[in-house]
């Protein structure tokens, strides 16, 4: 087996032999990586665009179809539950989501379907899905003979890759240019093989991590745990203000109507003895803020120490210097532009 | 008050749920209006997930019942209950209240651990 070519298996590989190689070619070319390993579930019955309007935290009332959103889902105290993409696929909602919040938020559905005409029904197995990302993306794309059309960010578009059909699906990775091709499981390999021939770059799941940090991305389970309020993620993505009630609503509204949160999720530059995932942020001698992940990546500037995590707002404007642990952090706004081209 | 359930006697203790004659007087004012047959027909009562406190009560008419529906019947007023729904509105007591401040139908349900300021919202 050639280092390029992907398992014939459902867990993305770690690493293609050089995560830092993989990384550059996400930033810099383009990568393509295997997320085969999330999960996806498909909402049938005819009430199931009002109860999922009912549920999550973005607008589902006002998704047309072939569109998607990132969202939360919150418990009634406006506990953060989990994060998911909703698509409106026309017939049915797809939900897309790590897989280890699979079985979380299908309970959480189960317990919230009631009287409504809403079937669940796993279907991560049916789909292959390949993440393609960096500034040359859609060059490979079209080398690969797939014609893009221009789409907004999660947006989907029917294509056909090597006469199979496929979904793809433009990113919303705030860095740089990404997409999703959704398709069958069984073109998955011939697939992959033509991006890598039209010069796509694997990248294993060590890379996608590395990438996600830069990026700025928060991950669930990592930096939004069920303590952190909606609000104090930065992710106005997930919210919507106008789309009626939804669980967990009446605490995001209060939020909202006090006028602020007084932690604030943020990146940060690190110099020195690296932090851990935990490790707390002080100020003049007082705990400010919480590191949540961290990752030492390649720049055009030698080997940079980042991090993501919570900080005061009241010392969180970029340029701020504090410690963490014996080293130092300096407050950085998302995504870490310095390691993407422009 | 009127407490009936599927298969006991009218004067049964409140394991099913119960309408009070105030607020069947209005069922059937309402059911005449929206022509639903009392004999094929019903008033639907469930729970809606999803809204501010995570559950919400609903309350509709259905020309029939559906399949595994229970079904209560109030003198000449049939009340469908799906089976999932039941499992929140088992004790509870449909009421029809008129005040200056509002008018419409009340439920009174000992299985919500906290109710919403709307009425209509509860937490299972």
């Amino acid at each position: 087996m050639s280092p390029t070519t992907v398992q014939e298996r459902a867990v993305p590989v770690a690493d293609f032999g050089d995560v830092r190689a993989e990384f550059a070619g996400l930033t810099s070319a383009c990568g393509i990586y295997d997320l085969r390993g999330r999960a996806r579930l498909k909402l049938t019955g005819e009430d199931r665009i009002r109860w999922m309007n009912g549920v999550v935290t973005n607008n589902i009332r006002d998704l047309a179809p072939g569109h998607g959103v990132y969202a939360f889902v919150l418990n009634p105290q406006g506990q953060i539950q989990g994060d998911l993409f909703v698509y409106n696929c026309g017939d049915f909602l797809l939900v897309d989501t790590e897989s280890s919040q699979s079985s979380r938020l299908r309970e959480f559905f189960d317990h919230y379907i009631i009287m409504d005409d809403v079937e669940v029904a796993d279907v991560s197995s049916e789909w292959a899905v390949i993440g393609v990302a960096g500034p040359k993306s859609l060059a490979v794309l079209q080398a690969a003979g797939i014609s893009v059309p221009a789409l907004a960010p999660r947006q989907l578009a029917r294509v056909n890759v090597s006469g199979a059909e496929a979904t793809l699906v433009q990113g919303d990775n705030p860095a740089l240019s990404s997409y999703e091709i959704w398709l069958a499981p069984g073109p998955f390999a011939s697939l992959w093989e033509s991006l890598v021939h039209a010069g796509a770059i694997p990248a294993g799941t060590s890379a996608v991590e590395l990438l996600r940090i830069a990026s700025g991305v928060p991950r669930y389970g990592q930096d939004i745990r069920e303590r952190d309020l909606p609000q104090e993620t930065e992710q106005a993505r997930a919210l919507h203000f106008q789309k009626g009630c939804y669980i967990g609503q009446e605490i995001v509204e209060r939020i909202r109507s006090r006028g602020n949160v007084h932690r604030k999720f943020t990146g940060f530059l690190l110099q020195g003895e690296m932090p851990v995932a935990g490790a707390k942020l002080q100020a003049e001698g007082k705990d400010v803020g919480e590191i949540t992940s961290v990752a030492s990546l390649p720049s055009g500037e030698g080997e940079k120490a980042i991090a993501l995590g919570y900080i005061r707002r009241e010392v969180g404007t970029p340029g701020k210097g504090l410690h963490v642990g014996k080293g130092q952090a300096t407050v950085a706004a998302l995504p870490f532009a310095e390691f993407f081209q422009h | 008050m009127t407490a009936v359930t599927e298969d006991a006697p009218k004067t049964a203790p409140a394991k099913g749920i119960q309408v009070t004659e105030k607020a069947l007087a209005r069922i059937r004012t309402a059911m005449a209006k929206e022509n639903i047959s009392p004999q094929q027909g019903g008033l639907r009562l469930g729970v809606q997930g999803g809204g501010c406190s995570g559950l919400s009560y609903n309350i509709r008419f259905d020309t029939q019942p559906r399949e595994r529906d229970r079904i209560f019947q109030f003198d000449d007023v049939r009340v469908f209950v799906d089976p999932k729904s039941f499992i929140y509105l088992h004790g509870m007591t449909l009421d029809y209240q008129e005040t200056l401040m509002q008018q419409g139908f009340v439920f009174t349900n000992p299985n919500a651990s906290k109710s919403c300021g709307c009425g209509t919202s509860f937490s299972g």
